[in-house]
């Protein structure tokens, strides 16, 4: 039984902790694009692109579909254009541009995979933001 | 003797307003299509956001300088036209050119503009600087990254020309406006379309030993995990070598340009402006390289005897550098 209840815990914690996560990361994503909205016209190019960000030590991802200017978290996907993963601490990093991203690249602190094009877009697109 | 100038790259408006805010004098952009050498994705210009730029640049007294450095294809020449014409107009303080007939063009139908002659066009003799400064009335020649200091200091002699030097960032294999490497692998060569390796060439493929990068089909590299990477162009390939019988960097070992250590005698050999390489890189790399070059250049300013590499500038630069290493590349040894 303490065993089970310990179980339950741990599993209930990591939801929270999930879905915690989530709410941060939508609320990061409005903000990230509502305080430059001129510049965020720039993201109708990639209208409909999937882009899949995996959180490496949290064991979790997240797809992010570009829609109508802004970003979608969304839950599942039959296709993902392009994936980008690495530690939390990077990707607050970069939001908060206290980091480079190809700096991060370079030194394997990101990986990304499928389309780099798009991706190459993405990165340059959030950085007029 | 005037002080040096410290010439920024910017490939967004954040970025140009935190080159400005760090201390430089003069920030480099491009419009966002194929007339300039940081064509890549996203990155670059648009006309309402170049105004705004050159509005905030000189409301606090800095220059602005559009590349528009490509050579243009026949079909290309319209788009360049238009470019320049309405680099013109926002009332750039100059434009950096490299090819003969926009050069022609310009200081045809805008004589008042300024022309820097960019890296691109590869003038590396006080003959062929004097040729573009007569010709088109060129005022500031980009040299190419191939020359010792000495040399420089001698075409210095030589001409009245202003020259702007390379500082900080990426080097190439120093065959600047005739590298078509790219061409090879995807059809796309940097001086017609912009950008050398375009990301849309580019696959990564990791497998938990070794990432695999290609461009255009063809392995350029397999990095062993945690190695640090570079992006992947042509001439930063490791090829196997099949009369060595082993792997190479057979054109160039990929290291990154950085002067803080020979900044006084570059400075002495008569630069006018020392540039920052990295239009395609972030706020951050353009806030971090243009805070050490400014606290290095100032140090020097200030007492030339005493000048030491700043040692928290160079690390913020260690941290930013791509590849495998700095060099003081032929400035030192040609």
């Amino acid at each position: 039984m303490k065993v089970f209840l310990k179980a339950l815990v741990s599993r209930v914690a990591v939801m929270l902790k999930n879905k915690l996560s989530y709410i941060v990361l939508r609320l990061a994503l409005f903000y990230f694009v509502k305080r430059n909205s001129q510049a965020a016209k720039r993201l109708s190019e990639i209208d409909g692109k999937v882009f899949k960000v995996g959180l490496e030590d949290q064991k979790n991802h997240y797809f992010l579909l570009v829609k109508d200017n802004r970003f979608k978290v969304i839950q599942a996907v039959e296709m993902v254009d392009a994936t980008i993963s690495g530690k939390t601490g990077a990707f607050i990093g970069l939001i908060r541009k206290r980091y480079d991203p190809d700096e991060l690249f370079f030194k394997r602190q990101l990986t990304i995979e499928g389309d780099i094009g798009l991706v190459t877009y993405l990165k340059n697109t959030l950085a007029h933001l | 003797m005037s002080r040096v100038e410290l010439c920024a790259p910017a490939g967004n408006l954040p970025s140009l307003k935190e080159a400005i805010n760090k201390g430089a004098d003069a920030v480099y952009l491009g419009f966002n299509n194929d007339t300039n050498l940081r064509n890549f994705p996203g990155l670059n210009f648009t006309s309402k956001e170049t105004a705004k730029a050159i509005m905030f640049a000189h409301r606090r007294g800095k220059k602005v300088y559009i590349a528009i450095n490509s050579y243009p294809q026949t079909d290309q020449l319209e788009q360049s036209y238009k470019d320049i014409d309405h680099a013109c107009s926002l009332r750039a303080d100059a434009l950096i050119m490299s090819d003969l007939g926009l050069l022609d063009y310009t200081s045809k139908k805008h004589p008042s503009m300024r022309l820097h002659l960019s890296v691109q066009a590869g003038a590396s003799s006080a003959q062929s600087i004097i040729f573009y400064q007569k010709t088109f009335n060129v005022k500031r020649v980009v040299l190419p990254r191939v020359m010792s200091i000495e040399k420089i200091a001698k075409i210095n002699e030589e001409t009245d020309c202003e020259f702007e030097v390379f500082g900080f960032g990426l080097l190439c294999i120093n065959y600047e406006g005739r590298c078509h490497l790219s061409s090879y692998l995807t059809g796309e060569s940097i001086n017609t379309y912009g950008a050398c390796g375009s990301p849309r060439f580019v696959k990564f493929e990791e497998n938990g030993e070794n990432l695999k990068v290609m461009l255009g089909g063809t392995c350029l590299n397999k990095y062993p995990k945690n190695a640090s990477i570079a992006y992947p162009t042509p001439c930063k390939g490791y090829y196997h070598n099949l009369e060595k019988e082993g792997f190479e960097y057979a054109f160039q070992n990929p290291q990154s340009l950085n002067v803080l250590e020979i900044l006084p005698s570059l400075i002495e050999s008569g630069a006018d402006a020392i540039k920052i390489e990295g239009r395609q890189r972030s706020q951050v790399y353009v806030g971090k390289a243009v805070s050490s070059f400014r606290q290095a250049i100032d140090s020097h300013y200030k007492d030339s005897e005493s000048y030491r590499v700043p040692k928290e500038g160079n690390a913020e630069l260690e941290s930013l550098f791509e590849g495998s290493s700095f060099t003081c590349g032929c400035y030192v040894e040609e």
